[in-house]
């Protein structure tokens, strides 16, 4: 195992940079942030953090303000720069133990430019609330009711927040890191 | 249960055909009751002769009516049951083996030869299961259900005249009785589904109802235009009638408004059994198994049975009234016995070949929808079905005297359709398969440094 | 009380369901309710002009729930649709999905970054290769590393088989949902013969792990890439019969022409992917707009829905993209086996794989859609956080919306019509 790590070490895999640069399908996220701040979008340029494609990261981010994600999703849609039309993925994520905070990452795609966006907002573990952007993608339906029943974030206004891939009386948000397995869930032993 | 319904209703048949026959002038064969004979010889043969002796009588009593009747009732009743299930698990053998040529595959080959004895191994292992009635059913009707189912198609089977004089009763009203007949095991599905206790199995009964409901009217309708060709309604009598040209003189050749009308009866035959492409009432994609979804081992064995022993007894009313029944060229030149037999082979030929039919369509073609099945009943084959009965009338008065009485181009003319109507269409689906052959592909090559040098 | 006398009852402005009417072959009965004055409330009315009046028949009848699934044999696996049906007429449609809920991302957690291989092939388990190519370049684009050329042609040459195998089931389970078996039985001969090739090549014949981060398990063996070349000539012979049988058949069109006709702008709000988009008429194939691996090199068509013997978007449509999908897959085939070259097949990596830290999705042509791999590492050997974003998932999700208004042997044309694998769903 240690041999190999060291081998690892020694003659690391050749880096393919065109995996460290973006595609020509991903839109720059400079340039996106901008679209999103006014006038055309919601925000304030300050509230956008970009953070750039680079071999640290692979992929960037643009976070957003959480009480702002209603807004700039409906910009991401409805811009004429933007025009994302698909949500394709809303993923919370739950890096460690010690971040105070969850993350929700939206990955969009827009047929009609052939582009990708991602954009990332942060909720506080201690009240994980979010706008639903239901009314901008339909297919946030699902997606939000998957990071509800899995993260256990919350999202404001949705027409049917119901756990949708655990039982409706599952006990814990499995993906939260802090999650504990059950021992057993109605008398079927799950060690 | 269900022998027992057979026999009541054979009973009543039989019952019938007296009082109709003493009222109307008897129109059957000679020795329709040929059961009775059959106790008569019984009563003087030797064996019996012997055992009377031994009792220090003459001769055997000869027994009272009612009992004569009783028991050559159960008898006949013994022989449809025995023939029903032959038939049914014969046609389960074919349908089998059919379907696995059809989807290139292989089918029952086990159990005997050709593998003929598995629908037998199928039935004696649906005995052995278990009997499960559903906690929330309605037993009694649950129980009487696959009964009623059962004993409408032995009943139907008791009309049908296999072979000249052969037949076990020849009801002059044949056909009105099997049409009547037929719509009972309806019922037998209605309560099927009701009582199960369980939403697919009442949507199966529910379609069924509506189904055969629609399709009984151009079932009938159609069947009226042989009967109007041969101004009988006894199975029997048509088959007679149709015995010209050696034997080849069937209705499908004597007007030509009768071919429209076998294909119509035949689409009807196929709704009113649940047939593929009109089997919604246990549309298993659908229905889970529609009306017979509850129903296990014996009970499912007869719902089984009922549905083969119906497509033979609706194919053999087909070949009864449009194919000539009995009749094939050469068959005169038999004698007696071995006239009877291959009457009775021509016969059951014939209905199998209208099974394998019906067969062959199950395992071609998609299932229809609820809608598109009752529109296709009444908004097409009901008044197709009144075009070909007014239309053969016309020719019937038109033409005026009896077929062999009419000209020779009018004889000829019928024949020479339905062969060219044939060939047509055989002419279309060969060029569509020859082009559809023809579609070009394409082809590659492997590039010749391909492979590893080592493995 | 059930009196059945016939009332008028005269209403102005739409009620909630206006505009399924037209839909529906026909008009059912009343909905059960009644409004202050004790009349009888329309059920599937259009806004009525002045003066003009509806006879309702005053015959109380009362929608049915039934549970279609989870095991029923339309639903194409573990779904449970609870259905209210009024009587042949589907009001309502709620999915339940979940029954074979495994926690793939969970595990993803918990293994290492290989071992995780083996649960991709278990999400959409008709397409194991494709899941484990999906995979493998979401973990490759973290690692940086580069793939050798004739791993990258077997790789194509396996997913786009195995695409031709899971369109093969799609074929086939379609015409068993609309009562048609043998199609099913010719769509399973030509399967076999792909399994049997894979097997050949990795010793699987569902879950397959093969394709690996970094390459493919191992090279073909002998004679396994002139097998591919005969399935090909084969196979396009064979695919005339398949419309023969059932693609241009009367009954067939019937039941799914202008039946579950998905609107683009539908298919867009709700995500879908893959056949179900194309079908709708959006020309959005990601080998073609955002190619990965050699699909930029090779020529092939993107079928989509023309509308040809309905209204586009429709069953027809979406199941005519899946049977011109398979040939185009074969086209894909014969270029990577003219292309192929001799060389290494796997990159050299660490037996214990660390994982540069970083976010990546990659989302690939899936048969039914883009199948998205969106990793999260902290330079471990495992993953912080492993999403799978399933197209059937998504492709479901439109149901609710589908199903009202159709009737019930249409709502099996249509589940069928998406092409779930229950599997990818519950993930």
């Amino acid at each position: 195992m240690a041999e190999a790590e060291s081998k690892d070490k020694e003659k690391p895999a050749p880096p393919n940079p065109k995996f460290w640069e973006p595609a020509p399908w991903d839109h720059d996220l400079q340039a996106l942030a901008r679209r999103l701040a006014k006038p055309h979008g919601p925000c304030t340029a300050d509230e956008l953090k970009v953070v750039a494609w680079g071999p640290k990261q692979v992929e960037g981010y643009i976070d957003v303000p959480a009480a702002k994600i209603l807004d700039v999703c409906r910009t991401l849609r409805d811009d004429a720069e933007c025009r994302y039309d698909i949500a394709m993925c809303i993923s919370g994520v739950d890096y460690s133990n010690d971040d105070p905070q969850l993350a929700v990452i939206y990955h969009v795609l827009s047929i009609e430019k052939n582009r990708r966006a991602q954009i990332r907002t942060w909720v506080p573990k201690s009240d994980p609330t979010l706008d639903t952007v239901e009314s901008i993608w339909p297919a946030a339906n699902w997606h939000e009711r998957e990071t509800y029943d899995l993260v256990g974030i919350v999202f404001r206004n949705h027409s049917d927040l119901r756990r949708i891939l655990c039982p409706e009386d599952w006990v814990g948000f499995p993906l939260r890191k802090n999650y504990e397995f059950p021992k057993e869930y109605h008398g079927i032993s799950c060690v | 249960m269900s022998a027992s319904l057979a026999l009541s209703l054979w009973l009543q048949s039989a019952r019938l055909q007296q009082q109709t026959g003493a009222a109307l002038g008897s129109t059957t064969a000679p020795d329709s009751n040929w059961t009775l004979d059959l106790l008569e010889w019984v009563r003087t043969s030797w064996l019996s002769t012997k055992l009377a002796g031994l009792a220090g009588m003459d001769q055997a009593p000869a027994l009272p009516t009612w009992a004569a009747a009783a028991i050559g009732a159960g008898i006949a009743v013994g022989i449809v049951i025995g023939f029903v299930s032959v038939v049914a698990m014969f046609s389960i053998w074919l349908e089998r083996r059919v379907a696995g040529r059809i989807q290139s595959r292989i089918g029952p080959n086990r159990v005997g030869p050709f593998g003929l004895l598995q629908s037998l191994a199928d039935g004696v292992k649906l005995l052995l299961k278990e009997d499960i009635i559903p906690s929330g059913a309605d037993r009694k009707l649950f129980v009487l259900a696959p009964a009623l189912v059962m004993a409408s198609a032995l009943a139907m089977f008791a009309a049908v005249p296999m072979a000249d004089g052969a037949g076990f009763t020849d009801i002059n009203l044949g056909v009105l009785f099997i049409v009547g007949i037929s719509a009972l095991a309806t019922i037998g599905v209605i309560m099927a589904g009701w009582s199960s206790n369980n939403k697919w199995a009442l949507y199966g009964a529910m379609r069924e109802a509506a189904q055969v409901v629609s399709y009984e009217v151009p079932l009938g309708i159609s069947l009226l235009v042989p009967v109007i060709v041969g101004g009988t309604l006894e199975l029997g009598a048509a088959s007679r009638l149709q015995s010209g040209w050696g034997g080849s003189c069937w209705f499908l050749f004597q007007n030509p408004f009768v071919l429209p009308a076998f294909v119509l009866y035949f689409i009807a035959a196929l709704a009113e059994n649940k047939r593929a492409p009109f089997d919604l009432p246990e549309s298993e994609s659908e229905l889970v198994a529609g009306f017979h979804t509850e129903y296990s081992g014996i009970r499912f064995s007869f719902f089984f049975l009922e549905e083969y022993a119906a497509m033979f007894l609706m194919s053999a009313v087909g070949t009864a009234l449009f194919l000539g029944g009995w009749n094939f060229p050469g068959i005169d030149l038999l004698k007696g016995g071995w006239l009877i037999a291959a009457q009775l082979a021509v016969f059951v030929v014939k209905s199998m070949f209208l099974v394998l039919l019906m067969i062959w369509i199950r395992w071609t073609l998609p299932r229809m929808r609820v809608d598109q099945v009752m529109v296709m009943g009444y908004k097409y084959l009901t008044p197709l079905s009144l075009i070909c009965v007014v239309g053969a009338s016309v020719w019937e008065v038109w033409a005026a005297v009896p077929f062999h009485e009419r000209p020779i181009w009018m004889q000829l003319f019928t024949p020479v359709l339905v062969f060219g109507v044939c060939a047509v269409l055989g002419a279309m689906l060969r060029k569509q398969a020859i082009e559809s052959a023809a579609q070009p592909t394409t082809r590659s090559r492997i590039a010749p440094r391909a492979h590893a040098a080592a493995h | 009380m059930a009196s059945s006398h016939p009332q008028t009852t005269s209403h102005s402005g739409g009620t909630a369901h206006s505009g399924s009417a037209a839909a529906l072959p026909f008009r059912p009965a009343g909905s059960g309710e009644y409004d202050e004055d004790g009349n009888l409330k329309p059920k599937f009315g259009r806004p009525l002009a002045e003066g003009e009046r509806e006879i309702v028949m005053d015959v109380r009848t009362q929608d049915m729930e039934m549970n279609m699934g989870p095991q029923h044999p339309s639903t194409h696996g573990v779904l449970r649709v609870l259905l209210r049906v009024d009587g042949e007429v589907v009001t309502q449609a709620v999915p339940y999905i979940g029954y074979i809920h495994r926690c793939a991302e969970k595990i993803g957690e918990s293994v290492e970054w290989i071992q995780y291989l083996p649960y991709t092939d278990r999400y959409d388990y008709l397409a194991a290769m494709n899941n484990n190519l999906g995979y493998s370049m979401a973990v490759e684009k973290l690692l940086g590393v580069e793939i050798p050329q004739r791993a990258m042609y077997i790789r194509t040459i396996c997913a786009e088989l195995n695409r031709i195998g899971s369109h093969l089931i799609a074929f086939g389970t379609y015409g068993l949902d609309l009562g048609a078996f043998t199609p099913f039985f010719y769509s399973f001969r030509e399967r076999e013969w792909i399994l049997s090739i894979f097997e050949k090549i990795c010793g699987a014949r569902l879950t397959y792990s093969f394709i690996r981060i970094g390459g493919v398990f191992n090279d073909a063996p002998p004679g396994w890439l002139e097998e591919v070349e005969a399935f090909c000539d084969d196979f396009e012979e064979k695919w005339k019969e398949y419309n023969d049988l059932l693609s241009d058949n009367l009954i067939f069109v019937r039941r799914t022409a202008d039946i579950g006709v998905i609107s683009k702008e539908d298919a867009l709000a709700y995500g879908l992917t893959g056949p179900c988009l194309r079908g709708s008429g959006v020309k959005y194939d990601l080998r073609k707009d955002q190619p990965y691996e050699l699909y930029s090199k090779l020529e092939f068509n993107v079928p989509v829905g023309e509308g040809k013997k309905g209204q586009l978007g429709d069953c027809w449509d979406r199941y005519d993209v899946r049977m011109q999908e398979m040939r185009e897959s074969v086209r894909i085939i014969r270029q990577c086996l003219a292309g192929i070259q001799e060389g290494p097949v796997l990159a050299k990596l660490a037996a214990a794989l660390k994982v540069p830290a970083g976010h990546a999705y990659v989302g690939i042509e899936n048969p039914r859609g883009e199948l998205g791999h969106f990793v999260i590492s902290g330079g471990d050997k495992k993953a912080i956080r492993l999403r799978v974003r399933g197209p059937s998932f998504c492709n479901l999700s439109i149901l609710p919306k589908m199903l009202p208004g159709t009737m019930l042997a249409d709502s099996v044309a249509l589940i069928g019509s998406i092409d779930i694998v229950l599997g990818e769903v519950d993930r």
